[in-house]
């Protein structure tokens, strides 16, 4: 009892104390595959590692994989990769041949190369779905990362609970990249609550018109629209500009003055309703403080480090969210104000504290971010 | 916000992780691809008698959990993480029961951990010490993921538990916490009266050993380079990458990268252990490429694996001179982990950002836990006068 206990604790002290070292990758396979005029062609590269694992190659036992020797077990190589991948096409089963077998060199070292082609009943290929077992029974963490040119790229990671997955020629992977960029810039629009406060304080008094007596309601419903129009979109462009230049890495501000300054924009919006300093070209307020919203990423996106190409189409449908985001909420908001901008409750219930509140919770967030930088002064 | 970005960056890694190597026909047939363990070693062939034992009979705790045991030895002594997998495989058979045996739990913790997904090792390690409050094995993984999470005060709790088992164990798994929270030299006098008076077994002095050298390095002591020396010439401290990475980085920072590479076998191939090496040739005025290793990066990445954000930030900071990048990085592995290191890692790319308000997490854990480290304390006044020097 005492031995096993120690050796129990032996193994986990080792392993607790270790951090995740990888000599090696975890296991993963590679399948690319390509559909053009009909052919399905590919190429599937299994680590040699794992080929041993499953078929032991070592035929003399000596240590050494040789060529000759992972050569003389292609058929079993080839058995093992004809179990382990299924492609339907259009719910037809296609027949797959595997061809020569060769050796390639990744990061973390040496595959066997199988040359795939696929004989599909139905063609031309509408729909693939493609099951991948290879492995899993053995490594639970086994992964099968595929890249598929089937009208656009798509490119799926197979994992244990995850093993078959269906693909359609239309849907591309950059419309899906566009896609989920959209609903993010959507997303980032409604969360970023310092955004939207101030896309809000630059709204509230768009139905009005400050007179000799104070607010009247706006006489004009056009000129009204156009004004908000020009808002929204004054400060969407100039915060794509800095995003994207952020994202690009051409811009680089040191975070705690972006994050300080878009609490300071809050609060000069909301001061203004109460305190007009700006009355006409509020767009370009709009404009300089969009610069500003859109630069408080700097920081961030500058260290994703992300490719150029993909980056392009990301940022595109990112800004488009954004956008798209803000043109809901002013659309949700607008027919609301304009229907209460007669009521002295509007101006009085909602202006003027919804102003107030705005800027003590700037003036809060800016105290905050300040107060920050103080206390790490102090230190 | 940062969550949302690091998906999106998964997101835009994923799609371009294609990867273009070129397959070729080996000249003779004598050329040898890849070496393994040769089928009559003593590791190879008991492993494998174990995996069909466990194969043979799934749903059998006693074989799942030798053969489990017997892979995570293996994944340590070979830095190969597919034995983790292994391990893995043979404990599918309890995911979806809802009566987990203790020790099936405990594996799971350990793969979990290290994984990184210390939320998960935590629950089943939670469920294990509810049914079983002197689990040692339990204790002390819970005791070292709290430690390195930087909840000291939970970390010594389970330590304590330990003490039915021994005090070497028990005084080694205080050792750190205490030393990071205001009692570096009291916890460093402990440990070495325990290694002098209990014995314990060779991985606990290794261990005792080994935090001993890290305390005397982070007090800035005369000996902690003999302490490396005396915990590398221990049993076991062959195959001990932890203890050669912390030494590597001891040497390192003092100047002597003649001695690295020659240290670092078997495990030089560890992304770890590459990072430490560039590093040394670096510093030697050798030109250095990242490349392979950045590649290798990316290939974790591609995956679908949670980042190894502290190794991609080392890679970023000393290897690439991309700061921003780096700084990124070490911010997002402060969340994960809190060790040393880490806050080590932030404020060194905080400095080369020129960005300190970014260190701010790290020297809010350095003030709040009393943490004596001479390395921090340096950097930490480098970056006070950075900012006094901004205006």
């Amino acid at each position: 009892m005492r031995s096993a206990l120690l050796s129990t604790l032996l193994l986990l002290l080792a392993t607790t104390a270790a951090t995740a070292a990888h000599a090696h990758k975890p296991s993963d396979s590679y399948l690319r595959l390509s559909v053009a005029e009909g052919e399905l062609t590919g190429r599937w590269d299994i680590a040699l590692r794992d080929l041993h694992e499953l078929l032991d190659l070592d035929a003399d036992g000596d240590g050494a994989i040789t060529w000759a020797e992972l050569r003389a077990s292609r058929h079993a190589v080839i058995d093992t990769a004809t179990d382990a991948l299924q492609i339907d096409g259009d719910g037809h089963a296609c027949a797959l041949d595997f061809g020569p077998l060769r050796v390639v060199d990744h990061s973390d070292g040496p595959y066997a190369a199988l040359a795939l082609q696929a004989q599909c009943p139905a063609a031309p290929l509408e729909r693939l779905r493609i099951d991948y077992q290879l492995l899993f029974e053995l490594d639970a963490s086994h992964r099968g990362l595929l890249n598929l040119q089937f009208g656009g790229t798509h490119s799926a990671i197979f994992a244990s609970d995850a093993r078959s997955r269906e693909f359609d020629r239309a849907l591309t992977s950059g419309w899906v990249l566009f896609r989920n960029y959209l609903q993010e810039g959507a997303w980032h629009i409604w969360v970023g609550f310092d955004h939207l406060l101030f896309l809000l304080c630059l709204l509230l008094p768009a139905v009005l018109q400050r007179g000799p007596e104070g607010w009247v309601a706006a006489p004009n419903g056009r000129a009204a629209f156009l004004g908000v129009l020009s808002v929204v979109t004054a400060f969407t462009v100039a915060h794509a500009m800095s995003l994207s230049a952020a994202a690009l890495d051409w811009l680089r501000l040191p975070t705690r003055w972006v994050e300080a300054a878009v609490a300071a924009t809050i609060i000069f919006a909301a001061l203004n309703n109460l305190l007009p300093m700006v009355r006409r070209r509020l767009w370009l307020v709009a404009f300089g403080f969009g610069l500003v919203h859109g630069a408080g990423y700097a920081g961030v996106l500058a260290g994703l480090g992300l490719p150029t190409a993909s980056l392009a189409l990301a940022l595109l449908g990112f800004n488009l969210g954004v956008e798209g985001g803000q043109i809901l909420i002013t659309a949700a908001f607008m027919p609301l104000a304009w229907w209460a901008r007669h009521a002295s409750w509007y101006r009085h219930g909602v202006v003027v504290p919804g102003s107030v509140a705005a800027i003590l919770l700037g003036g809060s967030w800016l105290l905050q971010r300040l107060f920050h930088i103080r206390l790490e002064g102090l230190w | 916000m940062l969550r949302t970005l690091c998906l999106l960056a998964g997101l835009l890694s994923a799609a371009v992780h294609a990867a273009p190597y070129d397959p070729y026909v080996p000249t003779t047939g004598e050329q040898v691809l890849l070496r393994v363990a040769p089928d009559d070693s003593e590791s190879a062939s008991r492993v494998r008698a174990l995996r069909d034992a466990a194969r043979e009979a799934p749903g059998d705790v006693n074989a799942a959990v030798r053969f489990a045991r017997a892979a995570i030895e293996r994944a340590r002594a070979t830095a190969d993480p597919r034995w983790y997998g292994q391990a893995e495989s043979v404990l599918v058979h309890w995911e979806d029961t809802a009566r987990v045996p203790t020790a099936i739990r405990v594996l799971r913790a350990t793969i979990a951990q290290h994984r990184h997904r210390f939320e998960q090792a935590l629950a089943e390690l939670d469920a294990v010490i509810v049914k079983q409050p002197g689990h040692p094995q339990a204790r002390v993984t819970r005791a070292v993921i709290h430690s390195v999470q930087a909840r000291y005060q939970q970390a010594l709790r389970d330590c304590a538990a330990l003490l039915r088992v021994g005090e070497l164990l028990t005084t080694t798994c205080m050792a750190t916490p205490r030393s990071l929270s205001g009692e570096a030299e009291a916890a460093l006098a402990q440990l070495d009266r325990a290694l002098a008076r209990a014995p314990g077994d060779a991985g606990t002095r290794l261990w005792a050993l080994t935090v001993a050298a890290e305390i005397a390095e982070r007090l800035n002591r005369d000996d902690a380079d003999a302490r490396y020396q005396r915990a590398l010439s221990a049993e076991g401290a062959g195959e001990d990458l932890y203890l050669k990475l912390a030494y590597a980085d001891f040497l390192l920072r003092n100047d002597r990268p003649d001695e690295v590479a020659e240290l670092l076998p078997p495990f030089g191939d560890t992304t770890e252990a590459q990072i430490r090496i560039l590093r040394a040739r670096a510093q030697q005025g050798e030109p250095v490429d990242p490349g392979p290793l950045r590649t290798r990066l990316d290939a974790i990445r591609a995956r679908g694996n949670e980042p190894h954000y502290r190794e991609e930030a080392m890679t970023a900071l000393h290897l690439e001179q991309r700061p921003v990048e780096a700084l990124w990085l070490a911010r997002e592995n402060w969340r994960q982990q809190r060790e040393p290191l880490d806050a080590l890692l932030l404020l060194q790319a905080a400095l080369a950002a020129n960005d300190p308000a970014a260190a701010a997490p790290a020297r809010q854990w350095m003030r709040d836990n009393k943490v004596q480290d001479h390395r921090l304390q340096v950097l930490r006044e480098q970056l006070a006068d950075t900012e006094k020097a901004t205006p």
